[in-house]
């Protein structure tokens, strides 16, 4: 009898603690929320929106009668937020590429070569990269287009809630123009009740 | 005239501890009067002492240990209220060790579960505030502390030349301030140096408006005289004006500069010299004061409770009570924070660059913003309390005469009745939760500087003599140093 009522006790406690589990496992493990941040099926739903309306766009539609396609940089997506989601933006910069480079629509300029440019610009300006200087940058890598963005957010909470909208704004600069070819915003809200 | 107290001691209540009924009772009852308040206090406490000898690095075992890690590079598995203090006491500690990313890691993660609780909806806290104890409630944090944690974070990134960052952590601290601002005060919502921090990041980040509105908010708070020579200088680039701003470019004695041209503005050997880099050196001192538990006689807890500054006071009936429990005397005692200044070496702090003294402002008197704070809630606190220690006599009252009834006699029952009684206010625990690892004061130094090597001194003073550290900074041009400076003690 104090063995099973041990054994009952054991079992209990065992059952207590946090597990290691596997997005396969726990097939909602990416649906619900666990911060007012951005994670990857929020990344997903404002990226999805963003590319499909660049990839619809007058824009893309000349680059895919070019031949060879014209080299494009990707800089980076500025943080104007209230959360600390730059892992999260570089990691859609790494989205941007792919599907711009499977998509067969431009040739893209390597990652490394411009993160050399970007670092050496932020040390220049105390650490702040200035993305209107983006025409300049462009022609230093050889690039005709530059792709860039910026997220912003509305962030507000009340005694017992808080409520962060997100905008991501993308546009398509002609580097030698400096005309904006291309511009889309995509949307969501997050917080928490 | 004492014969009949004295009576009552020496006879009937030596039988009364003598009866079997009673014998163990006794003992239990002191024990539980001496030791029932610990709370976050008794946590807290090795690590505030190494931190007041001077040892941040023995503080930073004990602030491990409390939250049972190895070191500084784990994290606690289970987040509870007491951990996301603990993980703001390790950032401070941190941040003091010049470890910023880490430091960043543990506020930023005791943000996010002190606002997890500050959102929460405590309806059983609530009650058994009023029922058993202050600590039955979820933390939340005051206004200076939500604040203080954006600041220091800030603080943080700065020091790691990471605008980005540093302006999230501004816009962190604005959503606060508005919240506070709507909720609370204006005066809750203002803090000088985060508002400082944040003009500094937008200046360096090259946003000169931005920049004004936050230094604007600074100048709201308190004058800073460092300040004049940046508020001139985005001036020429920003409309933006309020009569602070106007006040300040009145005593600099600004003149909005003619449009430039080709004509008017020739290349002059000035134009030629790289640009000067801007040092931000941020020196804390001390330790803000403590929350200890004490027991309070009841008629000092009515002068406390009459200050209430906030929500409803005593009302009349339990005044009554009070003040009849308060007649009667015996163990009428409220279990209850209070402030105590933290012995601190150094408060004060003065910079030179190069063998050159700088002007240094008092960026922030956190240790005055913790007592404003505590004076302003204390009351309410204190009403709290006074109402749980009029139940607990009830509940006393209904034990002594059930005690009589059960045949224990008149002591008996009376000794059962400070027993019950005795055990409940040992359960009473005092809320002495705060963030006690901030510094007292901190102070914040600028100066526009060449680009290239500089010898940065900074000479800190107090109670425990001085103190002189000595730092070697490389300036790059048009960059800027942000230089924390931390002696916790």
């Amino acid at each position: 009898m104090r063995i099973t009522i041990l054994m009952i006790i054991a079992l209990f406690l065992v059952s207590c603690g946090p597990t290691y589990v596997r997005g396969s496992e726990e097939p909602e493990l990416d649906e619900y929320a666990m911060s007012t941040g951005l994670d990857k099926k929020d990344l997903e739903k404002l990226l999805d929106e963003n590319m499909n309306s660049m990839m619809s766009s007058a824009v893309i539609a000349e680059w895919k009668k070019e031949s060879p396609p014209p080299i494009v940089a990707i800089f980076p997506i500025a943080n104007e937020t209230s959360e600390h989601i730059s892992n999260e933006l570089n990691a859609l910069l790494s989205d941007i590429e792919t599907r711009m480079i499977n998509g067969g629509v431009a040739q893209i300029v390597s990652r490394e070569k411009q993160d050399a440019l970007i670092q050496e610009v932020r040390k220049q300006q105390g650490g702040a990269f200035d993305s209107s200087q983006g025409a300049v940058y462009g022609r230093q890598l050889g690039a005709r287009f530059f792709i860039t963005g910026k997220v912003y957010d509305t962030s507000e909470r009340t005694e017992d809630e808080k409520r962060v909208q997100y905008y991501l704004f993308m546009q398509i600069i002609d580097v030698e123009t400096g005309l904006v070819r291309w511009q889309n915003k995509a949307e969501l809200t997050k917080g928490i009740l | 005239m004492n014969r009949p107290l004295l009576s009552f001691v020496n006879r009937p209540f030596i039988r009364a501890v003598n009866c079997p009924c009673i014998k163990g009772v006794f003992p239990v009852l002191i024990f539980l009067f001496l030791s029932g308040c610990g709370g976050y206090a008794a946590t807290a406490e090795p690590i505030r002492t190494a931190l007041s000898a001077g040892r941040p690095e023995k503080g930073l075992q004990k602030v491990n240990e409390a939250l049972d890690v190895e070191s500084e590079k784990e994290v606690p598995d289970d987040i509870e209220e007491e951990t996301a203090l603990l993980l703001c006491e390790r950032g401070t500690i941190l941040h003091g060790l010049e470890n910023f990313d880490f430091s960043s890691r543990d506020y930023e993660l005791a943000e996010k579960h002190l606002e997890l609780l500050d959102l929460q909806n405590d309806t059983a806290g609530d009650i058994g505030k009023w029922l058993f104890s202050d600590d039955a409630t979820v933390y939340k944090a005051p206004a200076y502390e939500k604040l203080l944690l954006n600041t220091m974070n800030m603080l943080n990134y700065l020091a790691r030349s990471d605008l980005e960052g540093a302006r999230v952590e501004a816009r962190r601290m604005t959503t606060i301030q508005k919240y506070l601002d709507n909720e609370e005060s204006e005066q809750a919502s203002l803090i000088g140096l985060g508002s400082y921090l944040a003009g500094f990041t937008f200046e360096m980040s090259g946003r000169a408006e931005d920049a004004m509105r936050y230094y604007d908010e600074a100048l709201k708070y308190d004058d800073y005289p460092t300040l004049y020579l940046a508020v001139k200088s985005l001036a020429d680039q920003t409309g933006y004006r309020t009569k602070r701003i106007d006040a300040v470019l009145k005593k600099m004695n600004w003149q909005q500069a003619p449009p430039a041209s080709a004509e008017t503005a020739p290349e002059s050997a000035e134009s030629e010299k790289p640009a000067k880099g801007t040092l931000l050196v941020i020196s804390e001192t001390g330790l803000v004061p403590h929350k200890e538990a004490m027991r309070i006689p009841i008629g000092a807890a009515l002068v406390i409770a009459a200050h209430v500054v906030h929500g409803p006071g005593l009302t009349g009936p339990n005044r009554s009570k009070a003040n009849r429990l308060a007649a009667k005397g015996l163990l009428k005692w409220i279990n209850f924070p209070v402030l105590k200044n933290t012995r601190h070496s150094f408060s004060n702090a003065t910079v030179g660059v190069d063998g050159e003294k700088i002007h240094t402002d008092l960026g922030l008197n956190v240790a005055q913003k913790v007592k404003q704070a505590w004076d302003s809630i204390k009351g309410t606190l204190m009403v709290a309390a006074i109402v749980r220690m009029i139940a607990r006599a009830l509940i006393a009252e209904g034990t002594e005469a059930a005690g009589k009834g059960a045949g224990a006699g008149g002591v008996g029952g009376l000794l059962m009745g400070l027993a019950v009684e005795g055990a409940l206010t040992a359960a009473d625990t005092p809320d002495t939760r705060s963030w006690v690892t901030l510094p007292a004061k901190i102070f914040v130094t600028r100066a526009e500087m060449v680009p290239g090597e500089h010898t940065v001194t900074i000479i800190l003073s107090g109670k425990g003599g001085t103190k002189t550290i000595t730092k070697k900074i490389n300036m790059p041009a048009g960059g800027f140093v942000v230089l924390p400076v931390s002696a916790l003690r």
